[in-house]
């Protein structure tokens, strides 16, 4: 059976399946984002990167 | 029109877009993390940076130019597969990477063995199974999903990669990391198609050959491949050179760890929107706008006085447009070749980027090292975004029209 053509991911989805896929989305960028602002990762990361140049 | 000859869809959207999704974020980001051990790497090993350097830059060469060979590999056996030997591949070269104590060593296992392993675990290839078994109308949409998968992955890794290394210790790191590519293998349990099975290739209406020169002869695929050598010339230079840049600039290294995190975080974004309009739009639109906005975005960062603010909010919008050309380029490809042989055409464009990659990180030195600046590369950056532009505008995405060539055979 052919799917239903939609321009896209989000169709079909009920209301509170689009606010949970936009939570999950949001905290996993925003959780890998405070990653690069813990001081000890961010000092260790600049120091890796000057070392290459 | 749908070709007669096309085999039907055969495995889940949903099962193909979080495996090919899952791949490509190991692959792309276990690799995008690698500058990391440049610095341990070469204490423990009494090595110069050039060797660290060279390994590197045979790993980008390896990828570009296995990809087309694994492209047809893939689309003659199936990216299972592929898959499969690619993610072992991954794993060994990283562990041989861990125990490497000489240089050549060291180019065997971190640039051969790697580049190849990606090339039959990264973009080409997984494209090649979103595009046979994902319908047209959601098939840029599904590309721009794991590309941003793809981004996402590289984003994460850097991070993590960088707390393997600080809690395991370089070495042990880069065996977890062999753990990591070895779960490719499950994954690409997904993505077996059934036309594929016992070597068995499916019916086809043009051979590998004929394939290859029917797209090097057309125009169209010949400006999506000048597009993409500059995609790679101008993200290569930037990833590559603009912390040298910053520092030169005297801003401090924190400014450049958040530069990079702003282009990971808007990455995601960047592909994921890309995939979608492609959907809605022509793709030479879209892809006409990334290269000449990057030229604008260039332009205006280099006119301005730098400070971190600039720094930031130019990392944001280069982000957008960093990956975003990736699933715009291959969905121009599959609709208007098809997709029987999609990682293989998907492979070639692909080499193309490696050159423009290559080129862009030794001419970005090379005119440092003799004007003194980064000035010439920046302008060279914007004069091959404006005609990148100005080449892809002119690509027709309609389907390839093989009536000719089929009556002629008959």
């Amino acid at each position: 059976m052919d799917e239903q053509p939609s321009l896209s991911g989000q169709a079909g989805k009920s209301p509170f399946q689009r606010v949970l896929l936009v939570l999950t989305v949001t905290l996993s960028l925003g959780g890998v984002f405070y990653l690069y602002s813990n001081p000890q990762l961010v000092i260790m990361l600049t120091d890796q990167l000057w070392a290459c140049f | 029109m749908q070709n007669p000859l096309a085999p039907p869809p055969a495995l889940p959207l949903f099962q193909v877009l979080a495996c090919g999704a899952a791949i490509l974020a190991l692959t792309m980001g276990i690799r995008h993390g690698f500058g990391l051990w440049l610095q341990p790497m070469t204490q423990a090993n009494d090595w110069t940076r050039q060797i660290y350097g060279l390994a590197m830059a045979i790993q980008n060469l390896s990828w570009g130019l296995a990809g087309v060979f694994i492209g047809m590999v893939a689309d003659r056996f199936g990216v299972f597969r592929v898959l499969i030997a690619g993610g072992l591949l991954y794993a060994l070269g990283l562990i041989g990477m861990a125990y490497a104590d000489t240089p050549w060593q060291l180019m065997l296992t971190t640039g051969a063995a790697v580049g190849i392993a990606q090339a039959g675990t990264t973009y080409a290839v997984v494209y090649g199974v979103i595009g046979r078994n994902v319908p047209a109308e959601r098939r840029s949409w599904a590309m721009g999903v794991a590309a941003a998968a793809g981004s996402f992955g590289q984003f994460l890794m850097v991070p993590i990669e960088g707390g393997l290394i600080d809690s395991l210790g370089w070495q042990n790191a880069l065996l977890a990391l062999a753990g990591l590519a070895l779960l490719v293998l499950p994954l690409a349990w997904g993505l077996r198609e059934p036309n594929f099975a016992g070597g068995a290739a499916p019916a086809r209406e043009q051979s590998i050959v004929q394939a290859l020169l029917e797209a090097l002869r057309y125009p169209s695929f010949q400006l999506l491949m000048a597009g993409y050598f500059v995609c790679g010339f101008q993200v290569v230079f930037i990833g590559v050179h603009m912390p040298s840049y910053l520092k030169d600039h005297g801003l401090s290294p924190q400014v450049a760890s958040y530069a990079l995190a702003l282009v990971g975080l808007f990455n995601v974004f960047g592909t994921y929107i890309s995939g979608t309009l492609g959907q809605r739009m022509p793709k030479r639109y879209i892809l006409a706008f990334i290269y000449f906005a990057r030229a604008v975005v260039i332009a205006v960062f280099i006119s301005l006085p730098l400070s971190p603010t600039s720094v930031y909010i130019f990392s944001a919008i280069m982000g957008l447009l960093w990956l975003s050309t990736v699933p715009a380029t291959n969905a121009a490809i599959a609709q208007i070749f098809g997709v029987a042989h999609l990682s293989m055409l998907g492979g070639f464009v692909f080499l193309s980027h490696q050159i423009g990659s290559f080129l862009g990180v030794w001419l970005g030195g090379y005119m440092y090292d003799t004007t003194g600046s980064y000035d010439l590369a920046w302008y060279l950056s914007i004069a091959l975004g404006i005609f990148a532009g100005l080449v892809n505008l002119p690509v027709k995405e309609e389907a390839i029209d093989r009536s000719h060539a089929l009556s002629a055979a008959h």
